[in-house]
């Protein structure tokens, strides 16, 4: 089950079954998160292990609190914000023990290469530099770039999970994207146009 | 909006990448950007980036048992918490009670307890003083009246009597002056009455000695 599909009455029924202590509610509700909560902790931290670790951390917080939970948002906003802290912690911790992290090393240690779609050279280079590019980002600005094109959430949206300002939102996008742009500029600058034509195939 | 600036266009990027510039702006956006190389690259490169980010990032599956892990988690908190839940009961029941229990106990042990027999005993002894110093008070008081009594009234017997030599002595004073006056014009060379030897003294043969001790 896709969050995406889930509407929001369905979603607060298995919640409120969830705080009766129904189990299947609560699988139900693991299920339709688990993978996008997943994928945004990994390119937080970038370790498989941490990340499952940190997901299943933020699923017990989220349902030991779910008593406390305010109907008026949605669960995956509250999920996604218990994870994020979760990531900050250690982020914070990690660069306590190992100084600055290396985001070169980080960035190969999983190699993101898609078996299902068949892709060039040109379309794995791009994907690498931008992915390196997003790594180099800092905390809030990788979260907010990774909570807009991956997650679709919008700027008020990640502003409740980062529990910033949506101003202070929009100025981490700005910057990302800047950033993101003076990394791509060098690499790309001879064939823009091409790599549109890619990026469509890939989607 | 003629006279579009290439600044003015980039500074609405953001927004067109947000999704939130307002359909006339889109189209001045869009028709600038057809016209203008520059700022057809910068947007370009923006919006690739983004939609690379968006269609994959190449994160690892989860383990497909990470759901039925993590159920086993939740059961195993739940069935923690119950216990400890039950645990706490317990021991709250148990706490109330021995608090209860020496609650009682302390308001039994520490509350004002009469001594009965004792108390009774002095109070009914202090109440008998009471009494007799009472009773001896009035006595005393009845005493002394009757004695104030028997006094003014001997007072006013004695003012009588005084009254009454008064009005004697009032009434024999003068005829005693002339009584005195006639004798001293009939006596005068005979010795007083108390005047032996002497003018006036009456006869020694008058006069009764006293006797002595060598009399007897």
């Amino acid at each position: 089950m896709d969050s995406n599909g889930m509407q929001r009455a369905q979603e607060a029924e298995l919640i409120g079954q969830a705080q009766r202590g129904d189990t299947r509610s609560m699988r139900d509700l693991i299920d339709a998160h688990q993978d996008r909560l997943h994928a945004f902790v990994w390119r937080m931290v970038r370790n498989h292990h941490d990340a499952e670790e940190l997901c299943q951390d933020a699923f017990l917080k989220a349902f030991a609190a779910l008593d406390s939970f305010n109907k008026r948002y949605r669960f995956s906003t509250w999920l996604f914000t218990i994870a994020y802290r979760l990531c900050l912690n250690q982020l914070r911790r990690k660069r306590s023990l190992t100084g600055e992290m290396d985001f070169s090393l980080v960035s190969t240690e999983e190699e993101d290469v898609s078996e299902h779609a068949a892709q060039s050279e040109e379309a794995a280079r791009l994907k690498k530099v931008i992915w390196g590019a997003v790594d180099q980002l800092s905390v809030p600005q990788r979260a907010s770039v990774l909570l807009f094109y991956r997650q679709e959430q919008g700027c008020a949206e990640i502003a409740q999970i980062l529990q910033l300002p949506v101003s202070t939102v929009k100025s981490h996008l700005h910057r990302a994207r800047a950033r993101l742009k003076d990394i791509l500029e060098p690499a790309v600058a001879d064939n823009v146009m091409g790599f549109r034509i890619l990026s469509d195939a890939a989607g | 909006m003629s006279g579009v600036t290439c600044q003015d266009v980039r500074n609405l990027f953001d927004a067109h990448l947000n999704g939130e510039l307002p359909p006339p702006l889109e189209t001045e956006l869009n028709a600038h950007r057809l016209k203008c190389p520059a700022c057809r690259h910068e947007l370009a490169l923006l919006e690739v980036a983004g939609e690379v980010i968006a269609a994959d990032d190449g994160a690892p599956a989860l383990d497909d048992a990470f759901g039925t892990r993590l159920m086993a988690c939740l059961a195993e908190r739940n069935t923690s918490r119950q216990v400890r839940r039950r645990r706490l009961v317990r021991i709250g029941a148990r706490a109330l009670a021995t608090a209860a229990c020496l609650a009682l106990a302390v308001i039994y042990f520490t509350r004002p307890v009469p001594r009965v027999a004792g108390e009774r005993h002095e109070a009914a002894r202090t109440n008998a003083s009471r009494m007799q110093t009472d009773a001896v008070e009035q006595d005393t008081a009845m005493s002394q009246a009757a004695f104030r009594a028997q006094l003014e009234q001997a007072l006013t017997d004695w003012r009588e009597d005084a009254s009454s030599l008064k009005k004697v002595y009032d009434f024999i004073t003068p005829q005693t002056e002339e009584m005195r006056l006639e004798h001293s014009e009939n006596v005068h060379d005979q010795p007083g009455p108390f005047e032996l030897g002497r003018p006036g003294a009456p006869p020694e043969s008058d006069v009764v000695s006293t006797p002595t001790i060598e009399d007897i």
